[in-house]
């Protein structure tokens, strides 16, 4: 449950984090969030000479609207920050973080067809 | 008179442990403490042809690194039962399957005992494997070869006419049915720390063991040492469910390695990919041939199982699990000629530990499978089918024709009726034909139990020929102190089912003062006289008991220092809110705690619950209590991707008094998970090489509170005859109902497509496969 050692780096531009990747290459594992790399650093199922870890990165975690009416959701942009956000992508359109909350988090909604709710 | 028995007063172990205040082994560092890591086989079946470790040794923080040679040269093969079909806790020789351990390496730090692990080098001459129990029944290859064969255990049991009961009957219905592999999944492994005082000649062990004072003596002689020599402390317990039994086999490896490592603890904690695939807690296995002789009315006469059980690789735990359904063999109904034939065999999977139900889990399956089964074939409705063969609350007490277990009480019919009222089934019914003519695939299931409770196993000793077990008694100390509180010294382990609060609750009733007035002590393995703890849905039963024998003394101890002081006859007074009053003038009396700082002696009282009677015949009784339960499912089956989902769920039960009903229907919601794990989600699958397919919570799907209905839960109450207050054990009840429930909804939801959902869990492949036919097409190709 411990990973084995590796070299970290923390870039703080997107040129450095590029430039880290290039030289170390496929001896290098990008660590954003953790929910997986983490794991299998752990278990020793994954083990990079180098951890690049990009959450210092500027300019990776911001919600823009797009001049097309799109939107821009940088690579770093945490699902809750997502969920929270109160972007508008148009008027006839839903606010986007319910959007992405009925989009990804929402339970199984119960068919209403028994009369009751079940939980 | 205030009476505590049946109130839902909050669990006193909560706020600690929700707070974060909890203590576990992990959380446990002691001062000097190395960390051990353990290298498993990454082979299902090999000869060991050399282990190096030398390279290993050399890492900087490796303290000492030791192979099966090492083991084998201080201690003997790990015990089981019957003998002879373990390895050591570090296999010598052969490894027989993936995770075996195989080295471990002690060193300063966890990272420095894992980089050791990474630097032993194994030779193995691979050996093929036998995966599949039908192959291991051949002996093409045999695991053991000293024992020259695959089949462990074989027997079969029959109890009356059974052959001419199927002469006769009218019908045969026949069922073939398949248990997958699971297990119970605590949130935290499994996990020892191990110090051997060499000074005091003291071996000190700190786990999560369940029922670690009744394995102390077992742990002590596989240690070479004399059961005074081991003491096991228990530190807070997240959840077993049976799995933590197994964690005895870490204590005798941690152990002895402690003994060479003198005078500094020894910590190992599974990871979750160990105790997935190694942990040695993986439940039943089966595959089952099962018939009912059946007349006319759908009445069975008859009842036919034949089980072929795969324990994985070793006896760790003995095939107790497979002989447990002895106990409850034609579950709620009475079925006068029962034939079972159990075959357990080994193979090269992770063995077989304990899983909540102990094996009667599965079997009931099979029993409510086939009634649904007798129902479609007779055209009847399945709760028609039960009504006609429950056993009559006439007939109670109820010798079940195995005469292994007797069934205290019970009203089935009345709890089957009060189920189907309280869910509407008759309206329900009737809504299901009405959606089902809109193409909508809604299955209705019902499943019964009994749960048989108040452990110990003293039939399964007798089935495996072992002799008498002798009672396994549950005792308590009681005391009232200075301070006018009660303190109650207990030896039973807490995996989180709540008994403090049980204990809290008992003493408040019988003593009539605050639950918050009383303290419970957990004490180390030996300083109270004889505690199995918790198992066999035992607890509540064992607990009332003991605190009943216990707190009678006290109290009478209470009100005879009481009339002294009062100078009175104690047959004059009562206990009232913290005071012995006289009962006809209850402005006269005197606190507990001034009785308890003016006594001339300690007021303390020592209780026993004695455990189910030994009696002279072949079969001793092994349960007192048998607890019942029915589950009422709705399902809805989506053809376009095999899913289901859970429309309504109703539970009743009746488990005697109930002492504590937010306990009893956490530990419902909680084994009605695992039951839907085991009926849809979970299973350890094994290639045709023995590699675990399953092997990390992103393959073995444990259902997550998305997957898991809020059920709706009532009961009706049949006090025991046999026990104190009447309660009954329970907590396991959902274990045996749920899997059998949900697939009798779902067998009922595709009824038009002939989908019979006999083969557990019911992946939703399978499911898509049997609606494609008559399912809207997703695509089409050219």
């Amino acid at each position: 449950v411990k990973p084995p050692a590796f070299r970290y780096h923390d870039p703080r531009t997107l040129d450095e984090m590029i430039a880290l990747l290039g030289a170390y290459g496929d001896d290098s594992k990008v660590l954003a969030g953790g929910q997986s790399l983490v794991q299998l650093l752990n278990l020793r199922l994954a083990r990079p000479a180098v951890i690049v870890d990009v959450n210092r990165v500027a300019g990776l975690r911001d919600i823009t609207e797009a001049p097309d009416g799109g939107l821009r959701i940088g690579a770093l942009v945490r699902h809750r920050e997502l969920a929270r956000s109160h972007i508008r992508t148009g008027t006839r359109r839903p606010r986007t973080g319910a959007t992405w909350w009925t989009c990804s988090s929402a339970p199984p909604w119960p068919p209403p067809s028994t009369g009751r709710a079940w939980r | 008179v205030k009476s505590y028995i049946g109130r839902p007063v909050p669990r006193v172990e909560d706020e600690r442990l929700l707070r974060g205040d909890g203590r576990y082994v992990d959380d446990i560092t002691l001062p000097g403490m190395l960390h051990v890591a353990i290298l498993g086989s990454p082979h299902a079946h090999a000869r060991i042809r050399a282990v190096d470790v030398g390279e290993a040794a050399t890492v900087p923080g490796v303290v000492r690194v030791f192979s099966g040679a090492d083991i084998r040269a201080i201690s003997e093969p790990l015990r089981g039962i019957p003998s002879g079909w373990t390895n050591h806790v570090l296999a010598v020789e052969r490894v027989r399957y993936v995770g075996e351990p195989v080295a471990a390496v002690v060193a300063e730090s966890r990272y420095a005992a894992e980089d050791g692990r990474d630097s032993i080098r194994v030779d193995y001459e691979p050996l093929p494997a036998v995966v599949d129990p039908e192959d291991a029944v051949t002996d093409r290859v045999v695991l053991h070869p000293a024992r020259e064969t695959n089949t462990l255990y074989h027997r079969r049991f029959t109890f009356g006419d059974v052959e001419g009961a199927f002469a006769a009957a009218g019908r045969v219905v026949r069922l073939e049915c398949r248990w997958g592999r699971t297990s119970g999944n605590p949130i935290e492994t499994g996990g020892c720390i191990c110090r051997w005082d060499s000074h005091d000649e003291l071996m000190t062990v700190w786990t999560n063991m369940q029922a670690a004072n009744f394995l102390a003596p077992m742990v002590a002689a596989q240690l070479g040492l004399p059961a005074e020599r081991v003491r096991i402390r228990r530190p807070d317990t997240g959840g077993s469910f049976g799995a933590k039994v197994t964690v005895w086999k870490y204590v005798a490896l941690v152990g002895l390695l402690a003994r060479q490592v003198h005078d500094r603890a020894l910590k190992f904690v599974e990871d979750r990919v160990e105790h997935l695939r190694a942990s040695s807690s993986h439940g039943p296995d089966r595959r089952y041939e099962a018939e009912a002789a059946v007349d006319a009315v759908g009445r069975v006469t008859a009842l036919r199982v034949k089980c072929l059980d795969d324990l994985g690789a070793y006896s760790e735990r003995r095939p107790g699990m497979a002989v447990k359904p002895l106990t409850g063999l034609s579950g709620c109904y009475e079925i006068p000629a029962l034939e079972y034939d159990i075959r357990c065999v080994v193979t090269n999977k992770c063995p077989q530990g304990a899983y909540r139900g102990f094996g009667i889990h599965a079997h009931n399956f099979v029993v409510e499978r086939l009634m649904d089964t007798v129902a479609g074939e007779l055209g009847l409705d399945p709760v028609d089918v039960r009504l006609r063969n429950f056993i009559p609350p006439e007939r109670f007490p109820y010798v079940l024709p195995t005469r292994m277990a007797r069934y205290d009480s019970g009203d089935y019919p009345k709890l089957l009726r009060h189920l189907c009222d309280v869910a509407g089934y008759a309206r329900l019914r009737a809504w299901q034909a009405q959606e089902r003519g809109k193409g909508r695939l809604i299955g209705i299931g019902v499943a019964t139990t009994v749960e048989i409770g108040g452990y110990f196993d003293n039939a399964l000793y007798a089935a495996l020929e072992l002799g008498p077990a002798g009672p396994i008694p549950e005792q308590v100390r009681v005391g009232l102190a200075a301070d006018g509180h009660v303190d109650v010294h207990v030896g039973y382990g807490s995996e989180g089912q709540g008994q403090d609060t049980i204990v809290a609750q008992l003493v408040a009733h019988v003593l009539q003062l605050d639950p918050e007035q009383v303290r419970v002590h957990h004490h180390d393995s030996g300083d109270v006289p004889n505690s199995f703890g918790t198992g066999g849905s035992r607890m509540a039963v064992a607990l009332a008991g003991a605190l009943s024998d216990a707190l009678a003394g006290l109290r009478g101890q209470v009100l005879g220092h009481a009339g002294r002081l009062l100078d009175r006859s104690p047959a004059e007074l009562e206990l009232d809110e913290q005071r012995a009053v006289v009962r006809a003038r209850p402005e006269i009396g005197v606190d507990l705690k001034r009785i308890a700082s003016q006594a001339s002696a300690p007021i303390e009282a020592q209780g026993t619950w004695p455990g189910p009677e030994l009696r002279g015949e072949a079969f001793p009784l092994s349960y007192l209590t048998a607890a019942c339960a029915a589950h009422l499912v709705v399902v809805e089956v989506l053809p376009t991707t095999g899913e289901v989902r859970f429309l309504d769920y109703h539970i009743a039960d009746d488990c005697g008094t109930v002492l504590n009903p937010r306990i009893v229907d956490g530990m419902t919601q909680g084994a009605v998970a695992q039951g839907i794990g085991q009926a849809l989600y979970e299973q350890y699958l094994y290639d045709e090489e023995g590699q675990l397919l399953s092997g990390s919570w992103m393959d073995y799907l444990v259902p997550t509170a998305c997957e898991v209905p809020a059920t709706k839960k009532s009961r009706i109450v049949t006090p025991s005859p046999y026990t104190a207050f009447g309660v009954k054990g329970t907590g396991e009840s959902a274990m045996n109902t749920t899997p059998a429930a949900v697939a009798n909804a779902v067998t009922d939801a595709l009824k038009d497509v002939g989908f019979a959902a006999n083969s557990l869990p019911i992946r939703p492949d399978a499911i898509w496969a049997s609606v494609r036919p008559v399912g809207p097409r997703m695509s089409r190709r050219p």
